[in-house]
């Protein structure tokens, strides 16, 4: 019953030749690839599992540091690796699972600040984590406002992160920052997260990155600087 | 008139600030390399806003590698999270 189909039709000769190699390239890829098969083929439970013993303490000690929440943070890791066992298949199995891992997870801290927010005081969200625009920061011509152009930072060394009190102005300071900038700035500067992945969980454009990085950078300077360096002038 | 010109020359600072940031991540282009220069070279807010941009990022670094040593760790929740995903199908 079996017979090769090539056999039944008259293919020129190097057409065959095309076929042949093309099946020892096949041959060689599925060689070289069986041995990492294996290593893939636990189930989605073993690896998820693995995943829990090796980062889950990471994950718990960010979501802590911005949710200030021990019960905020359990949920919010639970859902995380609710969530990346639902969209396993979606993980690129050539990526780090920790870098995929912190995305969900700053997802799922964005969600919390929203219900956190609504919940809250309408005053809290217009107010403190207004979204700052440029034109707060420079004048029509794009030059600074007389009130926001850098001022020196006196002993703003690395050895001020010693400082306790100076780690709480900065946390304060980030958390501050509306929660979408909030994970941009921690994904971007904290966790080195490439561009692409920061864009696809925070739903922001490729071009509108540079735009919310660079106005919570400028807001996160601004309020360090008033509430540690300059605290006399506001 | 002479502002838009010199703007155009020499960026204006909402440009070059942002630049500072961009350039933090990957090298600019020539134009604006230059642009970026020169603009640096002639403004002191600028200047500053580099130097504390640079620093924040380090802070911003540092405070992660300080938080990842001071892991809290949480046993029940990890035996929590097993044995979910141990139960889902």
């Amino acid at each position: 019953m079996f017979f090769n189909w090539t056999d039944r039709i008259v293919f020129p000769d190097n057409i065959k030749i095309i076929f042949l190699f093309s099946h020892s390239v096949y041959l060689q890829v599925t060689l070289i690839c069986s041995p990492l098969d294996n290593q893939l083929n636990k189930s989605k439970q073993e690896v998820i599992s693995e995943w829990v013993m090796s980062f889950s303490d990471r994950l718990y000690s960010r979501a802590l540091f911005q949710t200030k929440s021990v019960v905020a943070a359990e949920d919010i890791v639970q859902d995380t690796f609710l969530a990346a066992f639902q969209g396993f298949e979606k993980f690129d199995k050539r990526s780090k699972p920790d870098t995929w891992l912190f995305a969900i997870l700053n997802n799922k801290i964005i969600d919390h600040h929203r219900k956190m927010s609504k919940s809250a005081s309408i005053d809290s969200v217009s107010g403190l984590k207004a979204e700052r625009t440029e034109s707060d920061f420079f004048n029509e011509h794009g030059e600074w406002r007389k009130e926001t152009v850098p001022l020196e930072w006196h002993d703003s060394d690395e050895q001020v992160l010693d400082n306790p009190e100076f780690v709480e102005v900065l946390t304060n300071c980030l958390g501050k920052l509306p929660a979408t900038w909030h994970s941009a700035v921690l994904m971007k500067y904290m966790d080195g997260t490439n561009p692409e992945i920061i864009c696809q969980e925070l739903e922001i454009t490729s071009s509108n990155y540079w735009q919310v990085l660079h106005r919570a950078k400028l807001q996160l300077r601004k309020c360090i600087e008033v509430n540690w360096f300059n605290s006399d002038r506001i | 008139m002479k502002k838009h010109l010199t703007h155009f020359v020499l960026l204006s600072c909402s440009r070059a600030s942002l630049l500072i940031e961009k350039k933090s991540a990957s090298p600019l282009g020539v134009v604006e390399r230059v642009q970026l220069k020169w603009h640096l070279a002639i403004c002191d807010g600028c200047k500053k806003y580099e130097e504390q941009s640079i620093q924040i990022n380090s802070w911003l670094k540092s405070l992660n590698e300080r938080t990842t040593i001071n892991v809290h760790s949480n046993v029940e929740l990890k035996d929590r999270l097993i044995s979910t995903i141990k139960n889902k199908n």
